[in-house]
């Protein structure tokens, strides 16, 4: 390809790989090397200890850092929460649905000193926390089981990355090991079909399906591969060093392209083989086999129609660029592994099926070709069968050269890690069949020598269970940014967590035993609003709205439908009508697991659950370390006249109804367990009383209509009970899921 | 700005100087207000609009505003530019043969680069005072000329329908980056008490490619993205209650939720979030009226249904839209996006004189309607109104009988809202393929259409991933020529 042909598509095809001047305002241009070196973040993680406390004896040590900086504006902590919001604080955060009322009335009696470390302990022991948490870290690494684009084809088996996800922090899978796992997997010995699993982290991006100008598809993948996990494991958006050298910035397009040449020797592939070690190693026992007692007929088969399958792809191949036929052009044995990746990354597009393939050959040639094809059907149902992934191996030990685009020395870019972060030599050890850069990644992003690795970990920790980190924005701990509000204590919990072996529970389980978690949020303290009016020195903890898929959750664990099956595929919900029809899906066919929990929920690019989308579910075409909250009508038109929410407050209604015992105050009872259920503590007596008045009057209202039209009724109604009052039941139901205090946790 | 701000519910009022510049601040990414905010609150960016604030108060524009709404005509799939806005006699003497060997040929989607030049057997008629020609498919149009500010160089990057279409609604051919209605109402607010600031329609079943990203907002928080409308008396998904549901049922259901709201609040003391939630449901509640009266055309007389072209089948699709379009601009929507063949119907790779005849037809009487009724209400000059598709398409034949695609070169037109009208700008080359004078790339487009808005494309910021994002990355430049 010509240079103006070339000059042309990256104009064209390419975005102009997104060109960007990363300055702020006020920061200087003449940053210089000395002031990157010197930046906290950058920096060894040091050693640092709480500090005495003068007033108080026996401090928890997070309390101790906070309390210190406290103290100095004439602070203190805001009191304890009382257990019951403790409760709920703890299970939404932890669990991501809220607390039966028989463990709130548990919590509540249990005098035992230690009751809230137990607390934390059961829940952190429970697989609802591992479904809670992969949400937050698929949201980093923009997982998703479709390609996006115009097509949007689901990704079979993609799910199973979030399964291994779930199933490594149920395990607390320390994280050194869950690191080293995404970046390599496959190069691991011995094989495991976890590892190989999680190496799905690097194919979960954006694929144009039909883009044909496949160097540059693939050139803009390894981009992406790099940004995301410069962002996800490092804290770092590497991306603006792709294209220029910025005086402000730490990165530098040789760093950045150091940094993509240890991916540069991967190819995707869709057939990984999952299970145990044993498991995988009997799989390709009886491969072999099959193989063996086959390779005669299949060497027959593909030398028969090797010269016909080859015209079919040069002619599906012709709407390519010229650089792309030439490829397709060459016997598959010639071509290096470069082009072997562009033929993958090419995949369906590139791929002669069996119609096209038939199409070139001549009447006589067909007839043979049938008859070769049905006796080789015989063998293929005797192919071993096993549960495969998507995931990447490399193509060989030795990649594909990484240059620098438009460098006109064009010179080779070898793997190496980032200068800034201190040490930097590394040395890269070749595997019989893999690179082994990879592993030399992980290996150094998985250390205890790298300055951001756990700071990053334990800042999104924090971040999850305060609402904001220490480092406000999480995924970016460049130059630019505001310092961290609490340095020691970054540190302090850095050092905490490599100490205690990568172990995120034990981080869970040290950050919140302290009081600075435990303290209420209440706005009283007159100083803390003048003082510190948006709460970084942690006076009190934050408010916060619960995401979408907790608020979903939540609505079917009150109406008590949620199903707690775990694992496999993806559901499909039924989608509202009037969506895009290109991208609407055939819902699940059980109508029980259309209820299982959201993490659960097919997960397309081009198509969300309205529910979700409305309470600002990320998009996943980049990596989301902070999900945006909004409010908006339309949300409150979706909770309000959707018929979602309608139908699952009658079955709320109805379950409220079959838990009263028969003949009992139905009114009394109805009202106390809605409100244990929904907000997890009894009502008042002036909230029983209105709650009371509403349904009294509401009857009175739907009483009118019931003759004549339709009304929501629970499904079940016992005896003497009304149904105009049943129905003014479900409103009462609907009405609570629509509530601040529903949505908002203390 | 406090009298301002209290027309509006569902925005806070603002009582102290510090409140003032985090809840008018935050929208601008700390520009527009630069020389009062502290270092601090400029790097919020976003952050502040997250606390739930009022995303939508009513903001200073960087400069005078001379467009108050935006009404985007997206003819989806790429208008042939040399059958309607740019005549081109070569094409018809070259039919059939290929393009003379100084014309550069790129490559083609569809491959027919060395395909025959296809004739473009058009009927030209020189309209108004400026005499610009149109073609006989825009008879309609044609007669408005004097108001409208043809661009014919217009070039974008995308040269398949998705990327085009994303490129000329974000700024990107790439996904993920929030849509230019979503900037303008990150940048100006919203004037509307009960409608959404910014609406699509669309006249097929099918939307344009990449669907909702069009009119998302990418990494930007989800209140700025456009609402779709869609066909018949209820515009918006779960505006009406439930049929189980009474009227009388419903509002003592709200008063609930508001009561309950209520006391939740007072007893956590002032928190704008809860605050902006409750607002919320009363925004629901009058949109429940509001969005079904706005898009009611029953109380237009005939002579209005009439100049849309509302009395013929072939123009009562996309004639009620621009209808519906001009009630909603005049209800202080911002941003309207109404698509013509939505599903890239525009895309004439084959047999482009009926697939053309029919979508002009469709849409030229519907949009001279609105032309000229924005018009004598007085409304052109504070609405813009943009035409155009994602690219053109090509002088050479594709199939023998249709065009393909082509963004090298283009044609697109404003009128209203600060354009000076019946004026031609730039040139392709003879055949129509390039831009030759004056080429106006879709990021100049937008910065023309944010700076008719009142805004500046280069200090409309919002940070992302460690960068102060715009919507024309770092290019764009201002049509000046466009300008009254």
């Amino acid at each position: 390809m010509g240079e103006a042909a070339m000059r042309f598509i990256m104009k064209f095809f390419g975005s102009p790989l997104v060109v960007s001047v990363c300055l702020l305002l006020g920061v200087s241009l003449t940053a210089d090397v000395s002031r990157k070196v010197g930046h906290w973040a950058f920096r060894s993680v040091r050693s640092t200890t709480p500090p005495e406390m003068v007033s108080q004896g026996g401090v928890h040590p997070v309390d101790a850092f906070v309390l210190a900086r406290l103290e100095r504006r004439g602070l203190s902590l805001s009191p304890e929460a009382s257990r019951e919001t403790l409760i709920r604080r703890l299970t939404i955060d932890l669990h991501g649905i809220p607390s039966l009322p028989e463990e709130v009335e548990r919590f509540v009696a249990d005098s035992r000193p230690d009751a809230y470390e137990r607390l934390i302990d059961r829940l952190l022991a429970s697989p609802r926390y591992g479904e809670r948490w992969a949400r937050h870290w698929l949201d980093l690494v923009r997982y998703s089981e479709s390609d996006g684009f115009k097509t949007d084809a689901i990704r079979p088996f993609a799910w199973r990355y979030r399964d291994y996800v779930i199933r490594a922090l149920n395990a607390d899978k320390p994280y050194d090991r869950f690191i080293t796992e995404q970046l390599a997997g496959d190069e691991i010995t011995p094989v495991t079909g976890d590892a190989l699993v999680a190496t799905g982290f690097l194919r979960l991006w954006a694929w144009e399906c039909n883009n044909r100008v496949l160097p540059l598809l693939w050139q803009r993948i390894l981009n992406d591969v790099t940004d995301v996990t410069g962002q996800t494991f490092l804290g770092l958006t590497v991306a603006c060093a792709r294209c220029h050298d910025h005086k402000i910035d730490p990165i530098s397009r040789k760093d950045y392209h150091a940094l993509m040449a240890f991916f540069a020797g991967m190819g995707p592939h869709d057939d990984l083989p999952v299970g145990t070690t044993a498991e995988i190693d009997d799989y390709h026992r009886a491969l072999r086999v099959w193989e063996d007692e086959t390779r005669e007929l299949r060497s027959e088969v593909e030398s028969f129609k090797r010269p016909y399958f080859r015209q079919a792809q040069r002619d599906g191949a012709k709407k390519f660029p010229e650089s792309v036929q030439r490829i397709v052009a060459k016997p598959p044995e010639e071509r290096s592994d470069w082009e072997k990746q562009i033929m993958l990354i090419g995949g369906p597009e590139l791929m002669v099926s069996q119609g096209e393939l038939e199409s070139v050959m001549p009447k006589d040639v067909r007839e043979k070709w049938d008859a070769l094809k049905e006796r080789l059907a015989v063998f293929e149902k005797r192919r071993p069968k096993f549960p495969l992934a998507r995931g990447v191996r490399d193509m060989s030990a030795s990649p594909p050269p990484t240059r620098i685009s438009d460098d006109p020395s064009a010179m080779v870019v070898e793997p190496g890690v980032l200068p800034v972060l201190g040490e930097s030599a590394i040395s890269v050890e070749a595997l019989p069949r893999s690179s082994g850069r990879r592993t030399t990644l992980a290996r150094w992003i998985a250390s205890r020598a790298n300055p951001l690795t756990s700071r990053v970990l334990v800042n999104r920790l924090w971040q999850h269970h305060f609402g904001r980190g220490l480092v406000a924005t999480p995924s970016d701990f460049g130059l630019q940014v505001q310092p961290p509000t609490h340095p020691e204590l970054l540190d302090w919990l850095s050092n905490e967590f490599v100490s205690r072996g990568w172990s995120l529970k034990s981080m869970h389980r040290l950050i919140l035993t302290s009081a600075t978690y435990r303290q209420s949020v209440s706005h009283e303290n007159p100083l803390g609003s003048s003082v510190d009016p948006d709460n970084r020195l942690l006076w009190r903890q934050n408010m916060r709205r619960v995401e979408a898929e907790v608020l979903r959750d939540s609505v079917l664990a009150t109406s008590g439908d949620l199903d707690f099956r775990m694992y496999g595929e993806s559901v499909y919900p039924r989608l509202p009508e009037g969506l895009n029809a290109q991208y609407v899906w055939k819902p699940t066919a059980e109508l029980a697991e259309r209820d299982r929990r959201s993490v659960y929920l097919v997960v397309k690019r081009n198509m969300h659950l309205p529910l979700l989308k409305a309470f600002d579910v990320p998009d996943n075409h980049g990596s989301c370390a902070r999900r945006q909250v909004t409010t908006t009508a339309p949300q409150a038109l979706m909770l309000l006249n959707g018929q979602w929410t309608l139908k699952k407050a009658r079955a709320f209604a109805g379950r409220l109804l079959t838990e009263c015992a028969e003949g009992g105050d139905y009114g009394r009872f109805v009202i106390d367990r809605a409100y244990r259920l929904v907000y997890g503590r009894g009502p008042t007596a002036r909230e029983t009383k209105m709650a009371r008045e509403f349904l009294d009057a509401q009857a009175a209202i739907i009483d009118e209509r019931i003759a004549g039209e339709s009304v929501a009724l629970p499904p079940r109604i016992p005896k003497g009970v009304e149904p105009a009052w049943a129905a003014a039941l479900v409103d009462y139901c609907h009405s609570l899921w629509n509530t601040n205090e529903f949505i908002y946790v203390d | 700005m406090s009298t301002e701000q209290s027309r509006f519910p569902h925005s806070e009022m603002v009582t102290t100087r510090r409140d003032f510049l985090h809840k008018t601040g935050g929208g601008f990414g700390g520009v527009a207000l630069t020389h009062l905010l502290s270092q601090e609150n400029v790097f919020a960016g976003g952050e502040e609009i997250v606390k739930g604030s009022s995303p939508f108060s009513v903001r200073v524009s960087h400069h005078p505003a001379r467009a108050k709404s935006v009404i985007f005509l997206f003819m989806d799939g790429g208008p042939s530019h040399i059958d309607l806005f740019d005549p081109k006699p070569e094409v018809n003497r070259f039919a059939g043969k290929p393009l003379p060997p100084s014309i550069e040929r790129p490559y083609l989607p569809m491959g027919e680069t060395h395909s025959p030049v296809l004739k473009a057997p058009r009927i030209w008629t020189r309209h108004g005072k400026s005499g610009i020609p149109v073609s006989e498919w825009m008879p309609a149009v044609g007669e408005c000329i004097d108001d409208i500010a043809v661009i014919r160089s217009c070039q974008s990057d995308g040269i398949i329908h998705v990327r085009g279409v994303v490129m000329m609604n974000t700024g990107s051919v790439e996904a993920g980056r929030p849509s230019l209605g979503a900037w303008t109402v990150y940048g100006l607010g919203t004037e509307s008490q009960s409608l959404p600031s910014f609406v699509v329609l669309c006249d097929q079943k099918a939307q344009p490619p990449g669907g909702a990203r069009n009119w998302g907002t990418g990494y930007m928080p989800a209140a700025y993205q456009g609402t779709v409308f869609r066909d018949g008396p209820s515009p918006i998904l779960n505006l009406s209650p439930q049929k189980f549901v009474g009227t009388r049922q419903q509002r003592r259901k709200l008063d609930l939720i508001a009561e309950l709201n209520r006391r939740h609040a007072d007893a956590r003391g002032q928190s704008s979030a809860l605050e902006a939630r409750i607002a919320s449901y009363e925004l629901a509640y009058r949109m429940q009226s509001a969005a079904p009266e706005a898009v009611d055309l029953l109380q237009e007389n005939e002579e209005t249904k009439r100049l849309y072209g509302l009395d013929k089948p072939e123009t009562e699709t996309y004639g009620r839209m621009c209808l519906q379009a001009r009630r909603l601009v005049e209800r202080g929507v911002r941003f309207v996006q109404l698509y013509n063949g939505s599903g890239s119907r525009w895309d004439a790779h084959e047999k482009i004189e009926k697939n053309h005849g029919t979508r002009c037809l469709s849409s030229d009487r519907p949009i001279a309607g609105l032309l000229q009724d924005l018009k004598r209400r007085g409304l052109l000059d504070e609405t813009l109104v943009v035409w155009g598709g994602e690219f053109g398409r090509t002088p050479q034949s594709e199939k023998g009988d249709g065009r393909d695609h082509n963004p090298f070169g283009f044609t697109m037109w404003m009128a209203g809202g600060g354009v000076r009208g019946g004026q031609v700008i730039g040139k392709t080359d003879d055949f129509g393929l390039h831009a030759v004078e004056d080429p106006v790339h879709v990021h100049d487009i937008h910065a023309t259409i944010l700076h008719l808005l009142g805004l500046d494309h280069e200090r409309l910021t919002f940070r992302h991933n460690g960068r102060e994002d715009r919507l024309t990355d770092v290019y764009g430049k201002v049509v000046t020529k466009l300008l009254a």
